[in-house]
C-alpha cells in the first residue's frame, strides 16, 4: 500500500520526467488512432470516388448480358428484385436502367455508343453523375426526348445544348429501330473512356424503343456502408439465383485487388507510426528510469530492497499510462470528431482529375479505439521493463556518487 | 571554448547521448523507411503500367495520339534510328504498327487492337515471348498470329486454328487476310487480354497496305526519370513531323493517381513526425531538467547565459548531425531488407497482381535521393526542437538549479 | 458524312415518272423523285471515286437491287478488293470474301463503321430513306442548276423525325424529275452537305444523272463520285438471286 502511496508521489514530484511519460503515451495513442483513422477515412473515400459515378457498390444484371450488351438479357423479375432491395435497411437507393448498344448520328458523325434509360430521381441517389454535368440540366427540362450526354462525345460529334441526335439500335425483336433526341445536358468525368461511349435518356424512352413492357437490364445499389457490398451480395445471390449479383469489387476489373493492396500498403504505413510509437515510449521510459539512478540507489541504500524497487517503478508507470491514456483517447476522440465533420482538405492534391472528393474524413469505430488503448498500456509496460531491470543492477553506493 | 566543451559534454555522459543519439538515429530510419516504401510502390505501379510494353517515352508521327488512325504514321528511317541509338540511356527500342481490326470465326466476330511488331525486338526488350501460355512464338517470316487469351476464349478457338480478320487500312484500303493462331498470350489484364492480337511486322504491312510505315516506337529505358529526360531531348531532336511523349503523358491517369496518393502520404508522414519530435524533444527536456544543478553552476561562477546556452544548443546539434548521419547508414540495411524481401501481398492478390504483370509484392526503394532527404530533414527538425532548451537556459536562475 | 437520303437513290436507280401536273406540289415532287417502284428490280455498274486531300481511289462495283428489301453489290475493282460482295437482305448485311474464303454477318455493333473505306458507312446500306414522311416540304419556287429548270424545295425535319438535318433544300428537275443538287443543313442552318448530279442521259430507258457527287462543306479537297456505267431495269431478277449462297456465285 506504501509503495503505491510512494509511485504515486513520485510522479508529481519530478514533474518534467512524468510530465515527458505522459506525453509521449497521449501522444503516441493519437498517433495510432488517428494514423487508422485516417487511413479509414481515405478508403471510404477512395472507394465512392472509385464507384460512385460508374457502378455503385451492387450491380444486378441477368447472367451474360455484360458480355456483349445484348438487349434480349433482360431481369423479368425486376419489380420484385426492387421490392426486397428497398426493404433491407443496409440498402440506401435503389436504380434501373435499360441499356442499349447502338449507333449514334450526328448531323457530322456517327459512332458507336452505349445509351443508358435511367429514372433521373432514382438514378441521382445511387451515383453522382448529375453532380459532373458542365452544361445544361440533368432531366430538368421540359424537351419531349432529352438527352445527356459528354463533353467528349459533344466535341467529336460537332454539337452542344439542344442539338439534335439520332440514336438507332436493335429492338428485342432483331429489328433497327431510330429515334431523335435532343441534348439537354452535357456531362464530364475523370474518365474519357466512360464519356466516349456513354449517354442517358429516360428510362421509358429506351423502353420503348426497345419495344419492352417490362423489365430492366441492370439495378444499381447504394449502400449505407460499402463494406458491406460482399455480404449483401452474397444474399440477394441466394435469395435470386438465377440472376447476376456483383459487388463493386468485381464490377471493375482490378478493383479488388488494388484495395487490397491499398489496405496492406496502409498496414505497413501505419505499422511504421506504431514502430515509432513504441521507440519513443520505450526510449523515453529509458531515459526517464536511468535519470533515477541516485534516487534509486538512496532508496536501496535506506533499506528498499530490489523488488519493491522493481515494483514502485512499475507502479510509476501504470500510474502515468492511467492518466497519459485517457489523455490520449479523449485527444484522438476529439480530433477524429472534429476532422471527422469537417474534413481534412487535400484539394492540394489533383484529386478533382480522378473525379475524387479532396476532402477526407476519419473515421474511427469503438472498437479500435479499445484495442489502440490496450496496446499502448502493454506497450509501457514492456517498455519499462528493461530499464526497470537495469535499475536494479545499481550498486546503491555507486549510484549515490552519479552525478 | 565552447565547441570543447560541449563536444566534452557530449562524451562525459554517455548513456545520455547514446539515448539521444538512438532517438534520431532511430528517427531517421524510420522517416525514410516510410519514403522508401512509398517510393518503392510508385515505382512499382509504374514500371508494371508503362515500363515493359509500353515503354517510358514512345515515338510517333506527330498527331497521332489525337486520332490514332494508321493514316498517321511514319516511316523509321535509319537515321531516325542513329538519333535513337545516340542516345545510351536507351535499352531498346520497339517499332509497331498499331490498328484495329474485326476478329472473326464462322459464328462469331469480335473487335480486337492488332499490332504489328518486331518479333526480335520485342522478345528482346518487352518479354512478349515470355507471355505465350500455349503454343509458340512468332518467328519474324510467319503469316501466323498471337491472341490474348480472353479473345481466345470469347472467339472459342486455339492454337492451329485460323481466324479472319477485316478492318480498315492505310487510306481507306480494306484489311483483310487469314491467319494462323500460333500462340496464345497470357495479358492478365482482363481488357488486354479480350482484344490484342500480334502479328509479325512483315504481315501487318500486307494486311493494312501500310507500305512499311509504323505508328509507334516504344523506348525503353532504366528508369522512368531518364524516359521523361529522353522525351524532352529527342522532342528537340527529332522536328516536327514527330511527336515525342514520355509515359507521363501516356498515362495521365496513373500520373494522377500516383500525385494523389503523395499528398495522402503527407498526412501519414506528419503523424509519423509528430511521434519522433515528440521523441526527440522529451529527450531533450528530460536531459535538461537531469542536468539543472550543472548548468546552476556554470551560470554561478560566472558564465554568461547565453554562451551557456549556445553551447547546450552546439551539444544538441552536433548530437543531432551524427544522428542523421548514423541513421543513413542504420537506415539502409532496413530499406534493403525490405527491398530484397518485399513484404508480400498475401496469396490471393499475389495471384491477381502477378496476371496484370504487377509486383505482388510492397518493395522498398533504395534511392539515396530519399536517405539523404530524411536525414536533413530529421537534422534540421531536432536542431529546431534544440531552440526550446536554448531559450529556457538563458532564463536559468542559478540559485534555485543549484538547490534541485 | 452523311449521305443517307442518298443511299437508296444510288442503289435503285433514279427514276422519272411519266406524268407531271401543271403545277405540282412539293410532296408530290420529293415523292416523284424518290420513287421507287416497289417490286421492280435494277441492275447496275458504279463507279465510286473517293477523293481526299492526301489520295485518291476508285472502286468498281455491279450492283443488283429489288425494291427496298433486297441488294447485292459485288465489288469488281481493285484487285485487292475483287470478288467481295455485300448481301443486304431486309435488316442484315452480309460479306464475302473471297481472299480468304468468308462469309461474315456485320453485327449491329458494326454498323456504325465505314464500308469499304468509302463515307457511307453499314448502316447506309440498310436503312431506308425516310425522307418523304419525315419533312415538310415547301415549294420555293424554280431556278436552273446544270442548264436544266428545276423546283427548288425546302424540306424541313419534323420535330420528332429520326433525321440528323435541320433541313434539306433540294434542286429537282422540272422535265425528268432528276434531283440536280441538294444542300443538307444541320438544325443550326449550316451547310454540311453538299451534293451534285450531272450527266444527264438516257440509261436503261429512262432520264437520269449518271454522275453524282457528295461534298461536305468544311472538308477541302473530298469529295464521293458515284458514276453509273451501265443501268438496267428491265432484266427481271427473282428473289432467290439474293440469298448467302450466291454471294459466291454472284459475277
Amino acid at each position: 500500500m506504501m509503495l503505491l502511496k510512494v509511485a504515486w508521489k513520485n510522479i508529481w514530484r519530478n514533474k518534467v520526467r512524468s510530465f515527458v511519460v505522459i506525453t509521449a503515451l497521449a501522444l503516441g495513442l493519437w498517433a495510432g488512432v488517428f494514423a487508422g483513422a485516417f487511413v479509414k477515412g481515405m478508403m471510404q473515400s477512395k472507394v465512392k470516388a472509385l464507384v460512385h459515378t460508374e457502378i455503385s457498390h451492387m450491380q444486378i444484371h441477368e447472367p451474360g448480358f455484360r458480355d456483349e450488351y445484348q438487349g434480349t438479357y433482360v431481369i423479368e423479375n425486376n419489380d420484385a428484385v426492387i421490392q426486397s432491395l428497398q426493404q433491407d435497411e443496409r440498402v440506401e437507393a435503389v436504380s434501373e436502367r435499360l441499356i442499349s448498344m447502338g449507333m449514334l448520328q450526328s448531323a457530322r458523325k456517327t459512332s458507336a455508343l452505349r445509351l443508358v434509360g435511367v429514372n433521373p430521381e432514382l438514378e441521382k441517389k445511387v451515383s453522382n453523375l448529375h453532380e459532373m454535368l458542365v452544361e445544361g440540366s440533368y432531366f430538368e427540362s421540359k424537351v419531349k426526348r432529352p438527352i445527356v450526354l459528354s463533353q467528349k462525345t459533344a466535341e467529336e460529334y460537332d454539337i452542344k445544348m439542344g442539338s439534335k441526335v439520332v440514336f438507332t439500335m436493335q429492338d428485342i425483336h432483331g429489328d433497327m429501330k431510330s429515334a431523335v433526341y435532343k441534348v439537354v445536358g452535357i456531362y464530364k468525368t475523370s474518365n474519357n473512356m466512360y464519356d466516349k461511349m456513354t449517354a442517358f435518356v429516360p428510362f421509358e424512352l429506351i423502353q420503348k424503343m426497345y419495344d419492352l413492357d417490362q423489365g430492366s437490364h441492370e439495378i444499381a445499389v447504394w449502400l449505407g456502408d460499402h463494406e458491406n457490398a460482399e455480404p449483401v451480395a452474397a444474399d440477394y445471390s441466394e435469395k435470386f439465383k438465377e440472376l447476376e449479383v456483383l459487388p463493386w469489387l468485381d464490377l471493375s476489373l482490378g478493383l479488388r485487388m488494388m484495395t487490397s493492396a491499398i489496405d496492406i500498403y496502409l498496414y505497413v504505413i501505419v505499422g511504421i507510426i506504431l514502430a515509432a510509437l513504441l521507440f519513443v515510449v520505450l526510449n523515453t521510459m529509458l531515459m526517464a528510469v536511468l535519470e533515477r539512478t541516485r534516487e534509486i540507489g538512496m532508496l536501496m541504500a535506506i533499506g528498499m530492497d530490489k523488488a519493491r524497487v522493481f515494483r514502485m517503478i512499475m507502479y510509476e508507470t501504470i500510474f502515468m499510462s492511467m492518466v497519459g491514456v485517457p489523455i490520449g483517447l479523449f485527444i484522438s476522440w476529439l480530433s477524429v470528431t472534429v476532422f471527422g465533420q469537417t474534413g481534412i482538405d487535400l484539394s492540394a492534391a489533383e484529386y478533382e482529375n480522378l473525379g475524387y472528393a479532396s476532402i477526407i474524413y476519419p473515421r474511427m469505430d469503438f472498437q479500435s479505439y479499445v484495442v489502440v488503448a490496450i496496446m499502448v498500456l502493454v506497450m509501457a509496460c514492456v517498455a519499462s521493463l528493461y530499464p526497470a531491470i537495469k535499475a536494479l543492477r545499481l550498486k546503491p553506493v555507486e549510484a549515490i556518487r552519479k552525478v | 571554448m565552447i565547441r570543447k566543451l560541449a563536444w566534452r559534454n557530449i562524451w562525459r555522459n554517455k548513456r545520455r547521448t547514446l539515448i539521444t543519439l538512438t532517438m534520431i538515429i532511430f528517427a531517421v530510419v524510420l522517416s525514410t523507411l516510410m519514403m522508401s516504401i512509398k517510393e518503392g510502390v510508385y515505382e512499382s505501379m509504374i514500371k508494371s503500367s508503362a515500363g515493359d510494353y509500353s515503354g517510358y517515352a514512345q515515338i510517333h508521327a506527330k498527331g497521332y495520339w489525337e486520332d490514332r488512325t494508321l493514316e498517321t504514321s511514319f516511316t523509321l528511317e535509319p537515321e531516325l534510328e542513329k538519333v535513337i541509338q545516340n542516345h545510351p540511356e536507351v535499352n531498346g527500342y520497339m517499332p509497331r504498327v498499331d490498328g484495329f481490326a474485326l476478329a472473326a470465326t464462322d459464328s462469331i466476330t469480335k473487335g480486337s487492337m492488332v499490332v504489328g511488331v518486331d518479333v526480335e525486338a520485342e522478345k528482346k526488350y518487352s518479354h512478349l515471348d515470355e507471355r505465350v501460355s500455349d503454343g509458340e512464338y512468332l518467328s519474324p517470316e510467319d503469316d501466323a498470329i498471337l491472341i490474348g487469351e480472353g479473345l481466345a476464349e470469347y472467339l472459342k478457338v486455339g492454337v492451329g486454328d485460323t481466324i479472319v480478320m477485316l478492318g480498315s487500312g492505310y487510306h481507306g484500303m480494306t484489311a483483310v487476310g487469314k491467319y494462323g493462331i500460333k500462340g496464345i498470350l497470357n495479358f492478365g489484364s482482363p481488357e488486354l487480354s479480350k482484344q490484342l492480337v500480334f502479328l509479325p511486322m512483315r504481315a501487318a504491312d500486307v494486311f493494312f497496305a501500310t507500305c512499311g510505315q509504323i505508328t509507334t516506337i516504344a523506348l525503353k529505358t532504366d528508369k522512368p526519370e531518364d524516359g521523361i529526360a529522353l522525351a524532352d531531348a529527342l522532342g528537340g531532336e527529332l522536328g516536327e513531323e514527330y511527336e515525342v511523349m514520355d509515359w507521363t503523358e501516356l498515362n495521365p491517369d496513373l500520373v494522377t493517381l500516383i500525385e494523389s496518393d503523395r499528398v495522402e502520404g503527407y498526412v501519414f508522414m506528419f503523424i509519423l513526425y509528430m511521434v519522433i519530435s515528440f521523441g526527440i524533444f522529451g529527450t531533450m527536456l528530460m536531459m535538461m531538467a537531469e542536468r539543472r544543478r550543472e548548468f546552476g553552476v556554470l551560470v554561478a561562477v560566472g558564465m554568461k547565459r547565453a554562451k551557456l546556452a549556445r553551447m547546450v544548443w552546439g551539444e544538441i546539434v552536433t548530437l543531432s548531425i551524427l544522428g542523421a548521419f548514423f541513421g543513413i547508414f542504420a537506415a539502409f540495411p532496413v530499406c534493403w531488407y525490405f527491398f530484397k524481401y518485399p513484404i508480400s501481398y498475401g496469396e490471393e492478390i499475389s495471384k491477381m497482381a502477378e496476371e496484370y504483370g504487377m509486383e505482388a509484392v510492397l518493395r522498398a526503394s533504395l534511392d539515396p535521393g530519399i536517405f539523404i532527404q530524411q536525414a536533413i530533414v530529421v537534422g534540421i527538425v531536432s536542431s529546431l526542437i534544440a531552440l526550446y532548451p536554448m531559450f529556457k537556459l538563458l532564463k536559468v536562475n542559478a540559485v534555485e538549479e543549484m538547490r534541485s | 458524312m452523311k449521305i443517307r437520303t442518298l443511299v437508296v437513290i444510288v442503289f435503285a436507280g433514279l427514276v422519272a415518272m411519266a406524268a407531271s401536273t401543271a403545277d405540282p406540289t412539293a410532296d408530290s415532287i420529293i415523292k416523284k423523285s424518290q420513287d421507287k417502284f416497289t417490286g421492280a428490280q435494277t441492275t447496275a455498274s458504279i463507279t465510286i471515286t473517293i477523293q481526299r486531300p492526301k489520295w485518291t481511289r476508285t472502286m468498281g462495283i455491279k450492283s443488283w437491287s429489288k425494291g427496298t428489301k433486297f441488294s447485292m453489290n459485288l465489288i469488281t475493282a481493285p484487285a485487292r478488293d475483287k470478288g467481295t460482295v455485300f448481301l443486304k437482305r431486309d435488316k442484315e448485311v452480309w460479306n464475302w470474301i473471297p481472299s480468304v474464303e468468308r462469309i461474315i454477318k456485320l453485327p449491329p455493333s458494326m454498323m456504325s463503321q465505314s464500308w469499304m473505306g468509302t463515307d457511307l458507312t453499314n448502316d447506309d446500306l440498310v436503312r431506308e430513306s425516310s425522307v418523304e414522311k419525315d419533312f415538310k416540304h415547301t415549294l420555293l419556287g424554280k431556278e436552273t442548276v446544270g442548264g436544266r429548270e428545276c423546283y427548288k424545295i425546302q424540306s424541313v425535319a419534323k420535330e420528332e423525325a429520326a433525321v440528323v438535318w435541320g433541313k434539306i433544300v433540294s434542286w429537282i428537275d422540272v422535265k425528268d424529275y432528276i434531283q440536280m443538287k441538294a444542300q443538307f443543313f444541320d438544325e443550326d442552318n449550316e451547310l454540311v452537305n453538299t451534293f451534285n448530279s450531272m450527266n444527264v442521259k438516257m440509261m436503261g430507258g429512262k432520264m437520269i444523272a449518271s454522275k453524282m457527287e457528295i461534298a461536305p462543306a468544311d472538308k477541302k479537297n473530298q469529295k464521293t463520285i458515284f458514276e453509273y456505267t451501265s443501268l438496267d431495269f428491265t432484266t427481271p431478277i427473282s428473289d432467290d438471286f439474293f440469298t448467302v449462297q450466291n454471294m459466291k456465285r454472284v459475277k
